[in-house]
């Protein structure tokens, strides 16, 4: 059996149209959804990518793998990956996710972001004249792969990260939902402003509508690649013989909570909650509403596989969730990223120390914020507020202090809680990636 | 008695340039006359050289494995005690996983739990479920993972002997229970069985040794940290109280293609012996700035020059006549013929002659014996 594993940078879960999102942005990934199993409530274990990678990998919450900030953190080198695990059962382990080497998480490959494809794919755009977005090169990369290695066992790990900021989706997709909008683009000082985008709770609404239309004509572009893959694999009838687990690393917030195209800053919703497909020939399509967390993943392909786990593991199998409905996960928890901004008023500490974190049961959900003077929570009724509108700390004092005391007992595994200094080299990539200012360093 | 070997080489001149593996088998709680009568444990003596007067240290999981860890005894090493495991000396004393993690070696263990070794120098410590983990498959798995990381060493606890133990003697009876001591045959029957699924344990990671092609290139020891009773003397229902043979003779398996198989090497060799000849198989040097190392490398015994050992051990129960959980009481030194005991609660004395009496009921404290004297300064000059 084969697997290919893939992650979609910043898809919010209710985008897509199985999840009933009123825009036909994922008509290719709907339909392998309806063939698996479907979970609506799927919760990353960190909004950034490469920690919540980490996370997926491992089956550990980012405290026990210990790659808590991107660029700062490396994973713990004593940790075996998901990768490693398959290599040693004999599986061809191929990943590809530029962001993510040299984190650690390429432990295990035989191939991770091959140097070597990259350049030979480089050479023949440069011969052809051709412009290829980092999703087309990826698609690319996997049905080479899957081609090179289709009569081996293979994991192949995709990591599409186009859907990040800035939104720039290729022709046609730019204009698919918001036809001929001739306005500015809220990403055209995007660089140089960040933090007074994502603060700003002023934006023109056209250009809001304009960027989330971005958004969703990426999904479209991806969901397109993604079909390539499918076919691809049908085409070699591979299909039969292979698992395509579909989730992404975190959400993305589009103006929720007055924090517009981010997904690190905070714990709500819609930049923690994702989808996660589970395809597997044994596996029948069925939607499961249990709330499960990206930590599940390494434990249910090892699961799929009849491989045993032995590794102390966060996370739990969800094969006897979509087999038998079994359920004993009551809470979920998580921390998030965090990015440097001078804008950024709803973070009290530097490093670590400064990081919210969340607990989430089916029902409810609750936020601490570390503060100097009194430390903030924000209480939600997940079924009756699924906006996270209505604070109900000090309403519902007994459920506060359930997960409260939950949390802190989660909170107390956590090890080494001191910051790590900063390389130039790694101001640079963050500055890179949109994750700091210049001037707040 | 003893038999010289066809062979024996060097370690890195047979492993054909590669640094071999050490994987170190442990099956805690295996009595040395129940293996006895085990097909598996002795049909293994013909691919091994087989040491079955391994005299531990102590009688009890966590002070036997810390002096094998350290070469040293409880009172260098700090692990003297039921209520010391956690004392060991971890700045003064070089671990065996320290020495190959020194060597570039990838380190590894399972473990009914983190405390029964020093765990400093392991890359990774992995600890089972006792009740609910297959350790067949579990440790088959390890071994297939860590095959891609060689050189390695890896230390793989067999616990569910122990596991059985407690939840059917120690759980159910006290050190005193009439209904127990009366039953000793039918507890030995008992308790075999168990061995029994031991050693299908055993065979079933032994050949998956072979099928990974680890066993060709991986020195294995295959031991014991301690014996158990059976209902042998009354105040003893399991292990820890006393220092009779039933607890303190445990065994050795070395396995490798570089050493001889089917010898058996009935001499005394002691546990905290265990580090140094594994030292001397793989040629590590022992570090400056930590404790010396007590014990002595046997693997001249492999060769034929065999030396005359004295084995001091010693314990404090956590039951018993004399219970002394903080600090061991009970203490003896062991020949290949006499052992004598000295209980520092009740002063009493127990000398025994093992050749004639291997089930120790004949004290001859007393006697006139020149030997009782010479142990007596022996154990002195140990506590």
């Amino acid at each position: 059996m084969n697997v290919i594993f893939i992650v979609v940078d910043a898809l919010r879960f209710d985008h897509l149209g199985k999840s009933g999102y009123n825009r036909d942005t994922s008509p290719n990934i709907d339909r392998i959804a309806n063939e698996s199993a479907f979970f609506t409530n799927s919760i990353t274990a960190i909004p950034s990518s490469t920690p919540s990678v980490a996370s997926m990998m491992t089956g550990l919450y980012p405290h026990s793998h210990g790659l808590r900030f991107i660029l700062r953190h490396k994973l713990n080198p004593k940790i075996t990956t998901l990768a490693e695990i398959l290599q040693a059962h004999g599986y061809r382990t191929i990943g590809y996710d530029i962001d993510s080497m040299d984190s650690g998480i390429e432990k295990g490959f035989d191939e991770f972001s091959s140097l070597q494809w990259r350049i030979k794919n480089k050479i023949k755009r440069l011969i052809h004249k051709k412009e290829v977005t980092r999703a087309e090169e990826l698609t690319d990369f996997a049905k080479s792969q899957i081609k090179k290695n289709k009569h081996k066992k293979f994991f192949l790990y995709l990591h599409y990260a186009d859907l990040h900021t800035p939104y720039e989706p290729p022709k046609p997709f730019d204009e698919m939902f918001n036809p001929g909008y001739k306005g500015e683009s809220v990403f055209d000082d995007w660089s140089d402003k960040k933090g007074d985008i994502v603060f700003n709770i002023n934006l023109p609404k056209e250009k809001v509508h304009n960027a989330i239309a971005q958004y969703d004509g990426l999904i479209k572009f991806i969901d397109m690649q993604v079909s390539y893959i499918i076919k691809y694999i049908e085409e070699l009838k591979l299909k039969d013989k292979t698992s395509i687990i579909i989730t992404a690393d975190h959400g993305e917030g589009l103006g929720e909570h007055g924090l517009s195209f981010q997904h690190s800053l905070c714990l709500y919703e819609e930049g923690i909650r994702i989808p996660l497909i589970i395809h597997a020939p044994k596996i029948q399509g069925k939607k499961i509403e249990t709330q499960v967390q990206t930590i599940d993943i390494m434990p249910t392909i090892l699961d799929i596989l009849d491989i045993p786990l032995i590794e102390k593991v966060d996370g739990k199998s969800l094969v006897p969730i979509i087999n038998e409905g079994e359920d004993d996960r009551k809470y979920l928890f998580a921390e998030n990223g965090k990015m440097e901004f001078k804008q950024n008023n709803r973070t009290f500490f530097p490093g670590i120390k400064g990081k919210w974190r969340m607990i989430r049961t089916n029902e409810w959900k609750l936020i601490y914020i570390p503060h100097p003077e009194n430390d903030i929570y924000e209480l939600y009724n997940l079924k009756e507020d699924p906006k996270e509108n209505v604070n109900l700390i000090n309403k519902e004092l007994g459920v506060a202090k359930e997960l409260r005391g939950k949390l802190f007992e989660w909170m107390n595994h956590s090890k080494g809680d001191e910051d790590v200094d900063l390389t130039e080299r790694s101001k640079k990539l963050l500055r890179k990636l949109g994750y700091m200012e210049n001037k707040n360093v | 008695m003893f038999k010289a070997p066809k062979f024996f080489g060097k370690l890195s001149s047979k492993f054909s340039g590669k640094k071999p593996n050490i994987i170190m088998i442990m099956i805690d709680g295996a009595r040395y006359d129940a293996i006895s009568k085990v097909d598996y444990y002795q049909e293994l003596k013909k691919d091994s050289v087989f040491f079955p007067n391994l005299i531990t240290y102590a009688p009890y999981t966590i002070a036997s494995l810390h002096a094998v860890f350290s070469g040293m005894n409880g009172n260098d090493n700090g692990v003297n005690g039921y209520y010391k495991s956690y004392s060991f000396d971890k700045k003064k004393c070089f671990t065996l996983a320290q020495y190959f993690k020194e060597q570039g070696y990838h380190t590894e263990c399972d473990l009914i739990y983190e405390s029964i070794i020093p765990t400093q120098g392991f890359d990774k410590v992995r600890s089972h479920n006792e009740f609910k983990d297959d350790l067949v498959k579990r440790h088959s798995e390890i071994l297939l993972q860590i095959k891609n990381k060689q050189p390695f060493c890896l230390f793989l606890d067999y616990s569910k002997l122990h596991t059985k133990l407690v939840s059917e003697v120690i759980k159910k009876y006290s050190d005193f229970d009439e209904a127990y001591f009366k039953d000793k045959d039918n507890n030995f029957k008992k308790y075999l069985g168990w061995v029994e699924t031991s050693a299908d344990y055993l065979k079933s990671i032994l050949d998956k040794t072979k099928e990974l092609g680890l066993w060709e290139n991986s020195v294995i020891l295959v031991f014991t940290d301690h014996g158990v009773s059976v209902g042998d003397k009354v105040g003893e229902k399991a292990y820890g109280v006393y220092l009779y043979d039933y607890t303190l003779k445990s065994f050795l398996y070395v396995i490798g293609k570089d050493f001889s198989k089917n010898l058996e090497i009935k001499n005394v060799v002691r546990t905290i012996d265990v580090l140094p000849t594994i030292m001397d198989m793989f040629k590590l040097k022992e570090k400056e700035n930590y404790k010396k190392i007590q014990g002595k490398s046997f693997l001249s015994f492999i060769k034929g020059e065999i030396d005359d050992r004295i084995a001091y051990s010693e314990t404090g129960g956590l039951g018993g006549p004399t219970p002394s959980p903080e600090k061991h009481n009970v203490r003896s030194v062991r020949t290949d013929k006499w052992k004598l005991v000295y209980n520092e609660t009740n002063k009493e004395k127990e000398l025994y002659d093992l050749e004639n009496d291997p089930q120790e009921k004949n004290n001859l404290i007393g006697k006139g014996l020149e030997i009782e004297n010479k142990l007596w300064e022996e154990i002195q000059g140990n506590m």
